[in-house]
């Protein structure tokens, strides 16, 4: 299994190379623009441009990951490399194991990284263009963190933020996949792109509509307060009413989380991989 | 000796078209096999099942008594028609790729077989003519020590002297005791190898004999395979070389050889023209 992630990530690498080095030259050259206003070199308007192009890439750097991710995997099982993929002595469902390992963790690093790139511009920005009202601001709103929970709360919550976003993504590369195999079996293989976004959207729709349904209404949420964690009987649509079911302190912080819907997706992700590894034992054909 | 390959009452279908129609056969270990047929004949569909790229056929399919699978993949080593590389891919990641995914592949023996084949290490797949690929991929599959080679169409679509290397290529790689699985259209070029053959039309086996059997009566085997699918043996046609008085009819590479020797204009303009 290792020596397959090792060459799943190798063959990956390459196209992923591409978008990161693209992303590292438009940052290079927002970063060039706004010294070029700083002295005077460059109008204005370039250094905007090179703010703009610089947060697109960021913005796009997750989402051509995706794509490549997506389309990587339908290449490599499906195309002229499934000759090589399907004679391997390995099983259908190691594979897929393989596959969906590298595609979550390309996705999740690019996420990451899509959000250090927007941190990085902004805290650029303002330090090369820091005007006396800017650092003004600045010394208005540091206060306000003074009411902010301890650091283990937060660091908490931004775990838990991490791990909801990262079981979606898996839920998502779950889908795609079982969507890309059904399409390469016979009955939709003639037309199996246009049918890879069909099943895709057929599953990922209504999964999503029911996984938001029970996230909002089922009165289950995880509670992240300045003092407490813990669980609640109260649904993410309800108003916050922490004083109910937290003893708080004036002016402690308290956030919500919904926990309902991510355990609905996640038994149906592992359900959707394991009917994914059936059709490519059974029932897939390389062209 | 015990069988390599046990097919019985194999069906495949395509939609409405069935390629496979019951085929059942039975080779034995060690032995060259040429699967010949026509274009359209399921030989590619039968080459896929066994190597574990098609997936939904009826019948029973074992490579050594283990059904397709995990087991019997490992005993496989596949030359497909087409390239499975990456384009980014050079030749010496093809080498690497498949040294780490294969544990019988002898890297330095690939290396080697690059330099006979006089390819570069370091070109690049997507440049390079459908005759370099071909000579790569065979030289992944011939570095493997498996236990059966399947190869589809290895001498397709390169010219004669490639043809003649390929298949030298073949015959000294191949591991004492092994079995090959070869489908080809070329049967004038491999008739002289084969041990066995497997000829199948419109999805049934229509013979399945040891060559020596077909070959008995003085006939060739590419005769045997025109008298089998009603094709007309013909004569060479006017102003093409031939092979000069001697030389042994049916043996490709005989046949250059001597007409390198005798006639080396002729020969080049042969070589000239089926590049072409």
């Amino acid at each position: 299994m290792f020596r397959l992630i090792k060459n799943e990530i190798k063959s990956t690498a390459h196209s992923m190379t591409g978008i990161y080095l693209a992303t590292g030259i438009a940052i290079a050259v927002m970063a060039l623009t706004i010294q070029g206003m700083h002295f005077h070199i460059l109008p204005n308007w370039v250094a905007a441009l090179g703010l703009i192009i610089s947060m697109v890439a960021g913005l796009l750097l997750f989402l051509l990951t995706m794509i490549v991710v997506l389309v990587n995997f339908s290449k490599s099982l499906y195309g002229a490399e499934g000759y090589l993929s399907f004679a391997l002595p390995v099983s259908g469902g190691r594979l897929l194991g393989t596959k969906t390992i590298v595609s979550v963790i390309w996705m999740f690093s690019s996420y990451i990284l899509s959000l250090l790139i927007e941190i990085g511009i902004m805290v650029y920005t303002t330090q090369t263009l820091a005007t006396g009202e800017v650092m003004d601001l600045i010394k208005q709103i540091l206060p306000m963190f003074v009411n902010m929970p301890n650091p283990s709360v937060l660091i908490l919550a931004g775990v838990f933020m991490g791990l909801s976003f990262f079981l979606t993504l898996f839920m998502i590369v779950a889908d795609v996949f079982f969507a890309t195999t059904a399409a390469n079996t016979r009955p939709f293989q003639k037309n199996a792109r246009l049918w890879t976004i069909l099943l895709s959207a057929a599953v990922l729709i209504p999964t999503m509509w029911i996984s938001t349904r029970l996230t909002n209404d089922v009165p289950l949420t995880f509670m992240l307060t300045a003092k407490q964690v813990g669980f609640i009987p109260e649904a993410m649509s309800v108003p916050n009413q922490l004083s109910t079911y937290l003893p708080q302190g004036p002016g402690d912080w308290g956030i919500k989380f919904g926990v309902v819907g991510i355990l609905f997706e996640l038994p149906l992700s592992a359900l959707l991989l394991y009917f994914t590894s059936y059709m490519m034992n059974h029932k897939t054909n390389v062209k | 000796m015990s069988n390599i390959i046990t097919v019985q009452d194999l069906h495949k279908s395509y939609g409405n078209k069935e390629v496979l129609k019951g085929v059942s056969f039975a080779l034995e270990d060690g032995q060259i096999i040429g699967l010949l047929g026509p274009n359209g004949c399921g030989k590619t569909s039968m080459l896929k099942i066994l190597t574990g790229l098609i997936h939904d056929y009826q019948g029973s399919v074992l490579i050594d008594g283990h059904p397709i699978g995990v087991d019997s993949k490992q005993l496989v080593a596949y030359l497909p028609e087409r390239s499975y590389l990456a384009s980014w891919m050079r030749a010496k990641d093809a080498i690497e790729t498949i040294a780490a995914l294969f544990l019988d592949f002898n890297r330095a023996k690939a290396f080697a077989m690059l330099k006979d084949f006089d390819l570069s290490a370091d070109q690049k797949v997507k440049d390079m003519s459908k005759g370099m690929q071909e000579k790569l991929l065979l030289a992944l599959t011939m570095c493997r020590e498996a236990r059966l080679y399947i190869m589809d169409e290895p001498l397709g679509g390169v010219d004669p002297a490639a043809r003649l290397q390929i298949k030298q290529t073949i015959l000294s790689n191949r591991p004492k005791g092994s079995a090959m699985l070869i489908s080809t259209h070329q049967i004038h070029d491999l008739e002289d190898v084969f041990d066995h053959a497997l000829m199948i039309r419109e999805g049934v086996v229509i013979a399945d004999e040891p060559v020596w059997s077909i070959t008995a009566g003085g006939r060739t085997l590419e005769q045997f395979y025109c008298e089998k699918h009603g094709i007309p043996m013909f004569a060479p046609t006017q102003g093409h070389p031939t092979p000069p008085p001697g030389a042994p009819v049916g043996n490709l590479a005989a046949q250059l050889d001597a007409l390198r020797q005798s006639d080396p204009e002729a020969y080049a303009r042969l070589i000239q023209s089926q590049q072409q």
